[in-house]
């Protein structure tokens, strides 16, 4: 039992007009120290629904998630606080998670007076710290977020995330809005500050490259639920749940001698508001069998390593 | 022969070789019924080329800019009032990057498509309407001309702004992004359909992105732009395997791959300058790993292979890893 952070069965279900919309189910994950946790998928999957969920911005109605164990809202004050230490997030758009009126010494002490009790001459020293760290110089911290390019903003978000000494970082598409020569730099920052520090990360990205690079552990969610669980370089070599194919296969790799793809991707993605019955996946499925319309697969480990949800291939199906 | 020619084209933010410039000297051709590729990052033009084609930049820059833009001998650049717009959507039509921009959200998706039908001076339009809705792949179309485009998801949106864009059987498709919102999967559906419409119409396309994965799956040819110039174009097989210019080596070195998971990504040092703020001679010079004290001149584009150009002092150089 040496997670940092766990969920349980988490699930968000939300009221609206429509019906419920079942955001996330029953979705069970761990971070350890050490370890980077990839969460793929696309639009309406979850993704963005799961982080709020470990960042308190928002209650689950089904589970829990557990910090060291023990369950968020049974956290003591002291310990509340301890968690917003220890798990640190970095967003997708650096331009919106950066307050344009505070110089970037204030925005990086900020969680810092918040959350611990350093003196001011302690998080004045750890600021500078953290802005080399990032690969800025300390005298960036006199200056205004708009003085900065995205590249320099999101690793000033970094800085951030890192002042308070996390345990656990919370990377919610972090390169996505980045060009490819600065998304390349950041990853390497946030692969070499995960590495120094020993840190967890849960990295959610709707891009497979990206993932099989900063991670070692996948969890694949569809509309709201996993379907396949496992290594990164298996999730990225050898996919075995139908849906991780497609999406391996819509991938585009740079490469005009790319083999040609031998099944395409079919398909809508469908409302989360009307989620098909049995598995979600079935009506863009390549090898759907009746049973596929009517009963929801459960996760099985699976040969090879990991947990895939699919009666096909648990039933060495095609 | 080619459909477009691009002779020296510069935009700058003012009048004089001395204002700001966006663009600066950039030559280019397509060819009938040949995809383009024009890759470059934030910043680098590539939107503002694909715009100036229809005349779409922002009037403020029309007094700096300068060259030639010829469709079939005829300077765009020159064109006014009704030669103008019977080549927007006519004989030229565009994708751009969010389909609910270029969608009417008040007006139902079959009044949009018989509107441009019946510019392209067809009868029948609903029947027309139906059949365009088909061949972009949406389907039951006859049931989807009275959506809106809010009920649509951003895949069939975009198959909706494709439709509207063939109406007139243009000879050349400039698409903007057109992928760059849409989910992988939706992606990769669009980029297919989009091939199949090009080749069913003797289509020639001029695809604006920054995705080398893209490019690889859809263009014939590549045309890399930095800081308002392009630096490298040549075949899309040539510029993958063989690229000439430092800064598409190191472009195409950066994208991370599934298939291998390196402990770090080969980078590029720095960021791409802002316009006004571009080194003397070649601007990628502060970030290259061969740069010399030639550098400081700019370099001419010069031709290493048939159809493969290259604008660098070390492009006939062997690569240094």
């Amino acid at each position: 039992m040496s997670a940092i952070l766990s969920t349980h069965a988490l699930g968000r279900t939300f009221r609206t007009r429509g019906g419920p919309l079942h955001a996330l189910s029953d979705v069970s994950i761990e971070c350890q120290p050490h370890h980077s946790l990839g969460v793929v998928g696309e639009s309406g999957c979850g993704k963005t629904t799961l982080n709020r969920l470990i960042l308190m911005l928002d209650t689950p109605t089904e589970g829990e998630v557990r910090f060291k164990g023990k369950p968020l809202p049974a956290l003591s004050a002291a310990e509340r606080r301890a968690y917003r230490r220890a798990v640190q997030p970095v967003f997708q758009n650096p331009f919106s998670s950066l307050n344009p009126r505070l110089r970037v010494r204030r925005i990086i002490r900020e969680p810092l007076a918040a959350n611990t009790e350093m003196s001011r001459a302690q998080i004045d020293a750890r600021v500078d710290e953290v802005l080399e760290a990032v690969g800025l110089i300390p005298r960036d911290a006199d200056r205004f977020p708009a003085e900065f390019s995205g590249g320099q903003r999101q690793r000033i978000a970094i800085a951030r995330a890192l002042a308070s000494k996390p345990e656990l970082m919370l990377l919610d598409e972090p390169v996505s809005s980045q060009d490819i020569s600065i998304r390349a730099q950041i990853l390497n920052v946030l692969k070499e500050l995960r590495d120094e520090y020993g840190l967890a990360t849960l990295f959610v990205s709707h891009d497979l490259a990206t993932v099989r690079f900063m991670c070692d552990e996948v969890v694949v969610i569809y509309l709201g639920r996993i379907v396949e669980h496992g290594p990164a370089d298996l999730i990225c070599t050898a996919p075995r749940h139908p849906y991780t194919q497609a999406l391996l296969a819509a991938t585009l790799p740079a490469d005009p001698d790319a083999p040609a793809v031998a099944i395409p991707p079919e398909g809508e993605i469908p409302s989360p508001l009307s989620p098909p019955k049995g598995c979600a996946y079935h009506t863009r499925c390549p090898f759907k069998r009746d049973i596929c319309k009517t009963t929801r697969p459960i996760a099985q480990p699976a040969e090879g390593g990991g947990m895939i949800a699919c009666h096909m291939v648990h039933q060495g199906g095609w | 022969m080619s459909l477009l020619s691009i002779r020296n084209l510069s935009v700058r933010l003012g009048r004089g070789a001395e204002a700001p410039a966006i663009l600066e000297e950039v030559s280019l051709d397509v060819m009938p019924g040949e995809t383009l590729g024009l890759v470059g990052e934030s910043g680098s033009g590539k939107s503002t080329l694909g715009m100036s084609v229809l005349r779409l930049t922002p009037p403020r820059l029309a007094d700096g800019t300068s060259g030639e833009i010829l469709w079939e001998g005829r300077d765009i650049l020159k064109m006014r009032g009704r030669e103008l717009r019977g080549l927007r959507g006519g004989e030229i039509s565009m994708i751009l990057q969010d389909p609910m921009a270029s969608l009417n959200p008040v007006f139902s998706i079959g009044a949009q498509l018989t509107e441009a039908l019946r510019r392209a001076g067809r009868s029948d339009l609903l029947k027309a309407a139906e059949a365009a809705l088909a061949e972009v792949r949406i389907p039951s179309p006859a049931d989807r001309l009275r959506a809106y485009p809010h009920q649509m998801s951003g895949g069939m949106r975009q198959r909706v702004v494709s439709a509207i864009g063939l109406a007139q059987e243009p000879r050349l498709i400039i698409c903007d992004e057109p992928t760059t919102a849409l989910d992988a999967t939706i992606q990769f559906q669009f980029l297919d359909l989009l091939r199949a419409l090009q080749e069913a119409h003797g289509m020639a396309m001029l695809f604006v992105t920054h995705d080398f994965g893209v490019v690889a799956r859809i263009c014939d040819r590549v045309a890399v732009m930095y800081a308002g110039r392009i630096v490298e174009t040549g075949p899309v097989r040539e510029i993958f395997r063989n690229p000439r210019h430092p800064y598409t080596r190191a472009l195409l070195a950066a994208v991370p791959s599934t298939t291998a998971a390196p402990d770090r990504l080969p980078v590029i040092e720095g960021a791409p300058p802002s316009i006004g703020n571009r080194p003397e001679g070649c601007a990628f010079h502060p970030r290259c790993p061969l740069a010399g004290p030639d550098c400081q001149r700019q370099p001419p584009m010069e031709t290493l292979a048939p159809r493969h150009q290259a604008a660098c002092w070390r492009a006939r150089e062997e690569a240094v890893a």
